[in-house]
């Protein structure tokens, strides 16, 4: 018989060993829970769990089954912040435990700050075994400091002021480091306190403390690596005796959880307490998922005969499950489809698809991406959709409304816009929709209206400023939730950029307090980001001279559409302002009479007035710029005060100058150092860039346009060249030969093929020639010297670099 | 008639009567000709401080007096409610710091490492930990010993001696006992331990420390604290009351004797702190009493971490010169004959300035 059995097992681990698995799971490598970086509404980090999953969580909220937006992610326990608002939620849920303990005849306030906010050091030397007067002194910084202590002194429970002490010895244990050893733990110490506490359980008869006493014996175990004795004080003082209402059950369990964890013949058994915990203890569901292991499945199915720890199972699997959780979630509704907790599941299900079907479409700026895995996903929510709308339509189920808002989301994210409204008209007949449903439902068909088209076209702006007014008188009426109408702005923005509407695209999305985040990864804006300013940096960066153009015409206009106004209501444009940035842009563009032509409808004061930034050089006189000092060398010229136009005038008169006039080599170099000086070596952004300081010119190079001179310096060789070329002078050829070797000492930090790291081949630049032929022909120039310390350390990195 | 063997019993009493006579002669002889001075006196000194330093005028002085032996205190072991028993003030050797290097070299290879434990430490701790509690010593003063830096271990203090500090009561007693004993099983290095003389006249009570060597202190006899006590460093009639009629005691007993001066501040009779290592001559803010080491407080001053405030009292304690040769005359039945090592308290710039090596050679040359 026995053998039988034996040969049973072995057949059973074989079949268990070579059982097809589902083919998400197996070749699926996705992102791990958490780690999703675009929700479409929940832009940025995810802090939000009602923007990432709409209204959808509100009855998960409402029921305590998410407590906070990574509960629905799936976001790592060991995330630091996620981990805080867990253990804060445990101190509050101990700290009222406590109140009914002391039959409210302590505030709350009162004991969480001593529970959790004295410091052990000092309650113990009040309360502990130090002289008579030390004790004294500190018992009455005790005093300062909480009433609490003056009752706890005259209530004369010694086994509660006893255990407050020895649980006031632990949390100090806990957080201090053997002064012995340096190691994380005092053994020594926790032995004699693992004495204190036997002893103390041993006198009181008091239920509340045994139970804390208790789970004191269970951790000091925990910290001294004494697991089976965990088990021991948990079956002996938890099992069957502590009621399951308690946090302090929940917590022993979970100790008793993670010893069986520790070995693989119990790992099951585990699971399944994992499962529990998650069902009946908020405040360690973090925990408890991230212990689940579910590698012994079947085996932890078996040990149950609970259909809500059944339940349970197949949640904690689908929501660890990166991949597909389908398996899961269909027995989870099999179960029972009327759980919040199936509902939690269903949500990390869409959660997982958002971000598989609308991350690649919606991530950026970018165009439409269709990945060969997306079809796969689309594929995926089809079933899901197929689902839940069999669900949504069945009499018994009673939350049908939720069902079937959640097959219109992924109706909508299959592109199957119609039949995303056709869901949305049946739900209006059901009637059994909550307020939060109504909203959602009223959000997907906002977001059907915008992506069910093409160009959006005038017709419909008219709807969509009824939609987004319905979204403002929204936003007002519920400031506790998140502003929908931003998010909207998004998607909106999205879209017009999709249809090629820029102008629409950039007001929608700076018009969006989501931008910020939404951008940050691509394009940190360097100034205050107000919709004005983030609107002038999206012009400039990623837009034309003709997109500013345009605003300027429709600010132009005499009279303005409703969804105009709507969309031009968050900015306080200048006409002034984007003249100069059209100009700007047209300079930048190579057509500098075009720029000029188009400041010259601004007014002179606008140059010299201090609000409008950068649009001067303060301190510097552009057209200076030497061989040792490099960029403006303010010392050698004189303070100017020039504006744009200023600038770009002389620059247009002097290319104009004959090559014989005697002054044509002199202004060419000053030409030269003028592109010199508005390059990314001279730190200037008068010609390239708008609204940036030197300081955030530097610290953002990568995202400055790559311009032709911009890096290369090649519009100020062009013209050092040309004065060298057509001087007559040795001084003014010399000074032209050395600032080309200054360009090129410079360049050198700049060469493609190093990405500013510094040069990848020894044959870029085998020598400074401009330095070579100062050197050889003008010995005795006073240029020669200088340029030569300048030259001599790039030769040097020639002879070094790797 | 019956030749009784009567004188020849009577010839055989006498024999043995004479017999008896003469060992008692060559006993009492024994006995009376007991030595009075040790083979070898061993003079040192204790530092006391937690900077490692070697002056050069303290290096002279140790010379001059032919110090010996440098007892090292390394760190202190006191009662925490949490750790049980936490190592405080440890010295610690920075090989990068001359005064440290130098102290090395000079005194490294004759220093005894000292370690001072609180009674209130034996008075918590329970007897099962007190093995441990050794392990953790024993390591410790191995780690302190030796320094290791970059890979490369020093050897700093070479020791074969170790000494412990404590004053213990009837009721630490066995822990305290039991410590020794585990720390001189395991060490395998000679093992002193300090002696009050309230402990060595409570024999019976106090038990004697299983250790190889026992280091009197003749001093602090009475409790700083007490406004009545004449002088809480070295008080001779009461050590004369202490050290009567008291047999020799089971193990070596070598002596520890002050040089250092402290000043007890009180407010009325309340005791409010201690001025250690006090320059009176310094002292502007107060005048002495009529009452020999008095001093009366004319206005607020503060020293250190006290504050001493107009109409407060000083009473400065200095021991004197006559008076340690006294508590040297007193103790010396009950020091060790062999070997005796005597160490003064304890190696500081102030005390030394107070006690010239000729007044040490002095006091050593009593027990020579």
């Amino acid at each position: 018989m026995i053998r039988f059995v034996k040969w049973l097992a072995f057949c059973v681990s074989l079949a268990l060993v070579f059982w097809p698995k589902a083919p998400g799971e197996a070749c699926y490598s996705g992102p791990d829970p958490g780690d999703y970086t675009f929700r479409f509404f929940n832009p940025g980090n995810g802090s939000d769990t009602r923007l990432a999953m709409f209204y959808l969580t509100n009855r998960l909220f409402n029921e305590g089954i998410i407590r906070y937006p990574e509960d629905a992610l799936s976001t790592p326990y060991n995330d630091s912040s996620y981990r805080k608002q867990s253990e804060e939620a445990g101190k509050r849920a101990n700290t009222l435990e406590w109140v009914d303990y002391l039959e409210g005849k302590i505030s709350y306030n009162a004991i969480y700050d001593w529970l959790y906010d004295t410091d052990p050091e000092l309650f113990l030397r009040a309360f502990g075994e130090e002289e008579a007067d030390i004790s004294a002194l500190y018992t009455r910084q005790l005093e300062q400091k909480s009433d609490l202590i003056l009752y706890v002194r005259k209530l004369r429970k010694p086994d509660l002021l006893q255990y407050l002490l020895l649980s006031k010895k632990l949390e100090f244990l806990d957080a201090n480091q053997d002064p012995w050893t340096g190691q994380n733990r005092n053994f020594s110490a926790l032995r004699v306190l693992s004495l204190e506490v036997s002893k103390l359980l041993a006198l009181t008869r008091d239920n509340f403390l045994r139970l804390r006493l208790a789970y004191q014996a269970i951790r000091i175990n925990r910290m001294m690596g004494n697991f089976p004795d965990i088990n021991r004080v948990f079956d002996r003082y938890f099992l069957q005796k502590a009621p399951t209402q308690t946090c302090i059950y929940w917590w022993a369990l979970a100790h008793k959880a993670f010893v069986l964890s520790r070995q693989p013949k119990t790992l099951a058994e585990a699971d399944l307490e994992w499962v529990r915990i998650f069902l009946h203890c908020p405040e360690k569901r973090p925990l408890a998922r991230q212990m689940f292991s579910g590698t012994q499945f079947p085996q932890s199915l078996k040990l149950t005969t609970l259909d809500q720890d059944k339940l349970g199972l197949y949640l904690l699997k689908g929501l660890n499950n990166v991949g597909r959780a389908k398996v899961e979630l269909a027995n989870a509704i099999a179960i029972n489809p009327n759980s919040p907790f199936t509902e939690l599941l269903a949500i990390r299900e869409l959660n997982k698809l958002e971000d598989w079907v609308w991350t690649p479409q919606l991530s950026g700026l970018s165009s439409w991406v269709v990945l060969s895995q997306q079809k796969d996903d689309r594929k995926y929510a089809q079933e899901l959709r197929q689902m839940f709308e069999t669900l949504g339509r069945k009499k018994s189920i009673k939350r049908r409304a939720f069902w079937m808002t959640i097959s219109a989301y992924l109706a909508l994210m299959d592109g199957k816009y119609n039949d995303t409204n056709a869901l949305l008209r049946d739900m209006k007949l059901d009637g059994s929709a909550d307020s939060m449903l109504v909203l959602q439902q009223k959000a997907i068909g906002i977001m059907s209206f915008i992506l069910n088209r093409g160009k959006i076209s005038t017709l419909a702006e008219d709807s969509l400023y009824d939609h987004f007014r319905f979204l403002d008188r929204f936003s007002k009426a519920s400031p506790d939730l998140p502003p929908l109408k931003d998010q909207f702005l998004l998607l909106l923005a999205w879209k017009y950029q999709k249809e090629g509407q820029f102008l629409e695209s950039a007001l929608s999305f700076c018009a969006s307090s989501y931008f910020t985040s939404f951008e940050q990864d691509h394009y940190p804006i360097p100034v205050t980001p107000t919709p004005t300013n983030k609107l002038f940096y999206f012009l400039n960066e990623k837009g034309e001279a003709k997109d500013t153009d345009s605003l300027i015409a429709w600010l132009d206009q005499p009279f303005r559409k409703p969804w105009e106004l709507y969309l031009l209501k968050s900015f306080n444009l200048d006409k002034n302002k984007l003249l100069d940035l059209s100009g700007t842009q047209r300079f930048r563009m190579n057509q500098p009479e075009l720029a000029l032509q188009v400041w010259d409808l601004v007014p002179e004061s606008y140059w010299f007035d201090k609000s409008a930034a950068y649009a001067t050089f303060m301190r510097h006189y552009p057209f200076c710029c030497s061989p040792i000092k490099g960029p403006f060398a303010e010392q050698e010229c004189d303070t100017a005060y020039m504006s744009k136009p200023q600038i770009v005038s002389r620059i247009v008169e002097m290319q104009k100058v004959k090559n014989l006039d005697p002054k044509a080599a002199q202004y060419w170099i000053e030409l030269g150092n003028v592109w010199y000086n508005l390059s990314w070596y001279g730190n200037s952004w008068i010609g390239s860039n708008f609204s940036r300081s030197d300081a955030e010119v530097a610290q953002n190079i990568m995202r400055i346009p790559n311009q032709t001179g911009y890096y290369d310096l090649s519009k100020a060789k062009q013209a050092y060249l040309k004065a060298y070329m057509i001087a007559r002078d040795a001084d003014e050829k010399a000074i032209s030969l050395a600032m080309l070797a200054r360009c090129d000492n410079e360049v050198r930090y700049h060469n493609p093929k190093d990405g500013f790291n510094g040069l990848s081949t020894g044959q870029e630049y085998p020598v400074n020639a401009h330095f070579e032929t100062l050197k050889k022909s003008y010995r005795d120039n006073r240029w020669v010297n200088t340029t030569f310390v300048q030259c001599s350390s790039w030769t040097e990195y020639l002879k070094y670099r790797p | 008639m019956i030749n009784l063997p009567f004188s020849s019993y009577s010839k055989r009493k006498k024999a043995v009567l004479l017999l008896l006579i003469v060992i008692g002669i060559v006993s009492g002889f024994f006995a009376f000709s007991k030595k009075t001075k040790p083979d070898y006196v061993r003079v040192g000194a204790y530092y006391w401080r937690t900077q490692l330093e070697a002056e050069p005028a303290t290096v002279s002085w140790m010379k001059l007096i032919g110090g010996e032996r440098v007892y090292l205190r390394l760190f202190d072991v006191d009662w925490h409610p949490i750790h049980t028993a936490n190592p405080l003030g440890e010295i610690r050797f920075n090989r990068y710091e001359e005064s440290d290097q130098q102290f090395v070299k000079t005194w490294g290879q004759q220093t005894v490492p000292v370690v001072f434990l609180t009674n209130r430490l034996f008075t918590y701790l329970p007897l099962t930990e007190v093995e441990n509690l050794a392990d953790k010593v024993l390591t410790k003063i191995k780690q302190t010993c030796r320094h290791e830096d970059w890979g490369d271990t020093l050897v700093l203090f070479p020791y074969q001696e170790l000494q412990f500090d404590c004053d213990w009561t009837v009721s630490t007693r066995d822990k305290y006992f039991r410590f020794l004993e585990v720390v001189r099983n395991k060490s395998g290095v000679v093992i002193s331990s300090t002696l009050r003389l309230s402990q060595i006249r409570d024999r019976l009570l106090m038990g004697v420390p299983p250790v190889d060597r026992l280091m009197l202190m003749v001093y602090n006899l009475e409790p700083v604290q007490e406004s009545d006590v004449e002088n809480s460093i070295l008080n001779t009639s009461l050590m004369a009351s202490y050290l009567k009629k008291l047999k020799p005691y089971p193990v070596p007993v070598d002596l520890a004797l002050p040089m250092f001066q402290w000043g007890a501040v009180f407010t009325e009779s309340r005791f409010k702190g201690i001025i250690r290592e006090p320059k009176p001559e310094l002292w502007g803010f107060a005048i002495p009493e009529g009452r020999s080491g008095w001093y009366q407080v004319q206005e607020d001053t503060a020293i250190g971490r006290l504050f001493i405030r107009k109409g407060d009292r000083i009473r400065l304690e200095i021991p004197q010169l006559n008076q340690i040769k006294e508590a040297v005359r007193l103790a010396r039945p009950l020091l060790s004959k062999d070997t005796l090592n005597v160490a003064f308290f304890h190696l500081s710039p102030a005390c030394l300035n107070r006690f010239s090596h000729d007044k040490i050679r002095e006091v050593v040359g009593l027990l020579r």
